[in-house]
């Protein structure tokens, strides 16, 4: 179960994201050649610090409310009066400060995630009825094209999905039959998924930091994929990666899910379409949900008609449409795939009123396809890792092996500094390492992650991009581009005979954090100055020795190796131990 | 001197009552000495901030002593309701509605001179009329050696019956050993505990009649100027010193102040005050709302999660950026002026 069964909630409204962006240049990290001025914002013609050297790297849900429920017998409303739940709040922490987001590296800043976000329901009189912790996840299928009228990470969307776990309910006698009926059918974990667009990034513009979000609240179940779903992946009929230059990506991915209980299909378009100004839907052709059925006649069978064109289409339903199925579509659709089409009808001359009816592919299924849970990794030299992976069939998992190759080279960057060297030798092998899926489709990646030394010499570690693919597929030409892991791998102790100290170890360390996030160096502590981390060595040990799921733990950027940070917390606790 | 109103204090219920009024009392004074010390943030003048900060510590300990106390007598501590913020400028909770209206605003000798000092102003020596009048003003020093007497005089009349007024779980009690030393903040489990407690809160904020230094109990030797004259201290530029021979002189090492960095903030700032498309806006409700995360993290820490006090410290910080990113951002409403931090109680992002 996933936030596309039932009983699901959406959910629409604003996010803040404000991430400090000096570590944006992969180079700022060298202290060497740190100017002061990569901390003053961008301007016309330097780019300085980039948009945000001010960020406190704080993710936040702002004013979202609780725009529609789909219960567990499918039906729907979006009526307060009809239950109390329409119109509540999505909220995140009120008790301790706000989840983070946060790049995997500077060279690989296209998998942001979110840690320590708390994920609430709150009823209008500030109630919190629901309230857990969402597991750390980073974001997929970013797309550039999303909003037509806007530039660069403004016009971009991407898509979060992840589990609410350590789940409190309060739901007293509430008297909103979906809260009851979702406690009931999955009180320990739940599945959420959001889309965020629309982000703004002018710094000197009142909603700065600010985005619109719109997303989806559902059951979920343990044995199932926590990131993405186990359901039928529809793929733009060119693929963007296939596109032409100068050819604009129309559309982006899309899943659906099968609901063979209650006999429907139930589509997320959440990040599929394109917006324009005010926000807007900037789409005009008519699609249609079809079954391809290949050589049957008609070819395409239909579903529905993907109606967008209401104006509060997207944050009123956050882009999840719901069709039945009759009982010959059920089976059909069981070992046919699904396809998106748009319908042309052309009169066959001005003389008649019939008119031929045309078909051109918007969508079609991957009917055999692959996928990681996490897809993100942060390592410590030698530590094992473990990837879960699926493969489906018709969204259903079958047996299969899937193909993996080191393609940091075509992913990572900027450089200098140098990315993927040394290579990881168990996916540089002359044979390409795979792994082989069970019955149900699933199979876990073991390898051991190797001491990459310090090849980025001013950036701790390396990363590495692993893509992945069907033994019958080709990563680069028939796959979601944004289906790949992510790796970082910190160093573990060098060689030397040095013994780690203040100056030689720890000064450089602290400066690079005074360096890339001023807020906190200029606003809290300057980590640079022993004078100040020795005045605050209690405070500093207390927030560096917090599970990095703690939205208090520094580095907020989580990225201190294990090593670094057992020499950090023993030269705090000797500054404590002498009182 | 702030003077409070007249309280009934004869009942275990008054005597919570008066100890909910003693938690919003220290709170109270928070708000206005945070602000000023934000605006003095990266300005040069380190020094004067961090005397201030050693009172903001202080007043923290003072608040958190007046909660385990009224844990400890089995009351609840309220830190997370709407009026719990006092509105500034205003008086300070409890206080007379004629006495001293204190505002949130930049740092400056002049607000030093007339709000922090007056707020911290030790009581003098006066006649204390046998039979009180029920309209009778109370200065805060009075307020606290009335609580002492109240819990002396319930707890003796608990003990003559083979019971006692300390029946709080004492788990739910706060005790902080990595900022605060045991000697200043300790469990409260009896009358004597309980008095030595709350001496704490009166000998730092006031000092004595005859001493401006305050040993605090047992703190090992260690003097502290109490708040009223580390105030002084800063109004004066100068060191507070013993004479040679007796007394006491403001001397060396300086206190300067530059006020060339101060920023330009718009007096008692309110968020909806600011139009709600400006960033000023924007800045000013997070600031808010995490102030009111910090009061429900804090309403945990002394509601039986006392371990949320590490929870709270992080939101500390958090407020600060905030505090400095409005600092940063100029006042819609009011040419040549910065925004400010309101601290008002928001339970809506």
């Amino acid at each position: 179960m996933s936030y596309l069964n039932s009983p699901r909630l959406t959910f629409s409204g604003k996010f803040q994201a404000d991430p400090s962006t000096v570590n944006n240049d992969p180079t700022h990290f060298n202290n060497a050649t740190f100017d002061p001025s990569f901390q003053d914002y961008q301007t016309g013609n330097a780019l300085n610090g980039w948009w945000n050297p001010d960020g406190t790297g704080n993710w936040r849900f702002i004013g979202c409310t609780i725009t529609s429920v789909t219960y567990q017998d499918g039906t729907s409303t979006n009526d307060p009066l009809l239950d109390p739940i329409i119109g509540m709040s999505i909220m995140d922490t009120d008790s301790r400060t706000a989840g983070k987001i946060v790049d995997l590296d500077s060279q690989q800043q296209m998998v942001s995630e979110l840690w320590g976000l708390i994920v609430r329901i709150v009823s209008n009189d500030g109630t919190t009825l629901m309230k857990g912790d969402y597991e750390v996840a980073a974001f997929t299928n970013i797309w550039f094209g999303r909003s037509v009228d806007l530039s660069a990470d403004s016009a971009a969307a991407a898509s979060y999905q992840s589990i609410i776990k350590n789940i409190k309910w309060d739901t007293g006698i509430s008297n909103s039959r979906y809260i009851n009926e979702l406690k009931a059918v999955s009180a320990d974990q739940l599945s959420i998924q959001f889309t965020l667009d629309r982000y703004n990034d002018a710094n000197t513009d009142p909603s700065f930091t600010i985005g619109r979000i719109a997303g989806s609240i559902g059951p979920s179940s343990m044995n199932e994929p926590k990131h993405f779903v186990l359901g039928r992946q529809l793929f733009p009929h060119t693929l963007p990666q296939n596109l032409q230059p100068g050819q604009a990506q129309t559309c982006n991915y899309a899943v659906a899910l099968i609901d063979e209980q209650l006999k429907s299909v139930v589509l997320d378009f959440g990040n599929a379409l394109r917006f324009s100004t005010g926000g807007v839907v900037n789409e005009t052709r008519d699609l249609r949900l079809v079954i391809d059925t290949g050589t049957l006649t008609p070819a395409y069978q239909e579903i529905g008609k993907l109606n967008y064109s209401d104006p509060n289409w997207y944050l009123g339903t956050s882009g999840i449409f719901s069709f039945p199925l009759t009982d010959a579509q059920l089976d059909l659709v069981a070992n046919h795939p699904l396809a998106i089409v748009k319908v042309t009808n052309t009169p066959n001359n001005v003389f008649t009123t019939a008119s031929t009816i045309t078909y051109s592919p918007v969508y079609n299924e991957s009917i055999e396809y692959a996928s990681a849970d996490q897809f993100v990794f942060r390592l410590d030299a030698n530590d094992p890792c473990s990837i879960d992976f699926y493969t489906t069939k018709f969204g259903k998992g079958y047996a299969k092996t899937i193909q993996f190759q080191d393609d940091t080279a075509n992913m990572f960057g900027p450089t200098p500094p140098v990315v993927g060297v040394p290579a990881i030798p168990f996916f540089s092998g002359k044979k390409l390492a795979e792994i082989t899926t069970d019955s149900n489709g699933k199979a876990t990646l073991k390898f051991t992650a190797p001491d990459p030394g310090n090849p980025r010499v001013y950036i701790d570690g390396q990363v590495y991009a692993i893509s992945y693919n069907l033994s019958t597929q080709s990563f680069a030409t028939d796959c979601n581009q944004s289906n790949f892991i992510s790796l970082q791998i910190y160093s573990g102790p060098s060689a030397s005979d040095v013994v780690p100290g203040w100056d030689n170890f720890i000064q450089p360390i602290m400066q690079q954090y005074a360096n890339l996030y001023p807020l906190m160096s200029k606003g809290i502590f300057n980590l640079a100055d022993k004078a100040v981390v020795d005045a605050n060595a209690t405070i500093l040990q207390l927030v560096f020795s917090k599970d990095p799921t703690d939205s208090n733990y520094m580095p907020a950027t989580r990225d201190l190796s294990k090593y670094r940070k057992k020499i950090i917390l023993n030269y705090l606790q000797g500054i404590i131990d002498q009182g | 001197m702030v003077l409070l109103k007249h309280i009934q204090l004869e009942t275990l219920a008054d005597l919570r009552s008066a100890l909910q009024m003693s938690i919003e009392l220290e709170h109270a004074t928070i708000p206005p000495y945070l602000t000023a010390n934000f605006t003095l943030f990266n300005t040069g003048n380190d020094q004067i901030s961090d005397l201030i900060g050693s009172i903001l510590g202080e007043e923290m300990l003072h608040l958190s002593i007046a909660c385990n106390v009224l844990n400890a007598i089995g009351g609840k501590p309220v830190l997370n309701k709407p009026g719990f913020i006092p509105r500034y400028p205003g008086p300070l909770p409890g206080g007379v509605e004629t006495g001293l209206h204190v505002p949130l605003e930049k740092f400056s000798k002049d607000l030093v001179k007339k709000v922090f000092m007056v707020i911290e102003m030790p009581d003098k020596p006066i006649d204390i009329p046998s039979n009180e009048k029920a309209t009778k003003e109370m200065t805060i020093g009075e307020f606290y050696k009335k609580i002492q007497k109240t819990i002396v005089v319930l707890e003796t009349a608990a003990k003559a019956k083979g019971q006692t007024i300390f029946t709080g779980n004492q788990k739910e009690q706060m005790v902080y050993e990595r900022f605060y030393p045991s000697t200043l903040l300790f469990k409260i489990v009896d009358k004597d505990s309980a008095i030595k407690g709350i001496d704490i809160i009166i000998d730092q904020g006031e000092g004595s009649t005859t001493d401006p230094f305050v040993v605090t109990t047992d703190s090992g030797g260690a003097v502290e100027a109490a708040h009223y004259y580390r105030f002084e201290e800063i109004y004066e530029g100068k060191t507070l010193l013993p004479k040679t021979g007796g007394g006491y002189i403001f001397g060396e090492p300086l206190i300067p102040f530059d006020d060339k960095l101060i920023p330009n903030m718009w007096p008692n700032p309110k968020m909806n005050d600011y139009p709600k498309d400006s960033q000023a806006y924007i800045n000013s409700k997070f600031f808010n709302y995490n102030y009111t995360s910090l009061l429900n993290c804090l309403h945990q820490t002394f509601n039986g999660k006392p371990e949320q006090i590490n929870t709270a410290m992080g939101i500390m910080f958090s407020l600060r950026l905030y505090a400095l990113k409005l600092l940063a951002i100029p006042d819609p409403n009011h040419p040549g002026y910065v925004a400010g931090p309101s601290f008002e109680y928001v339970i809506a992002e």
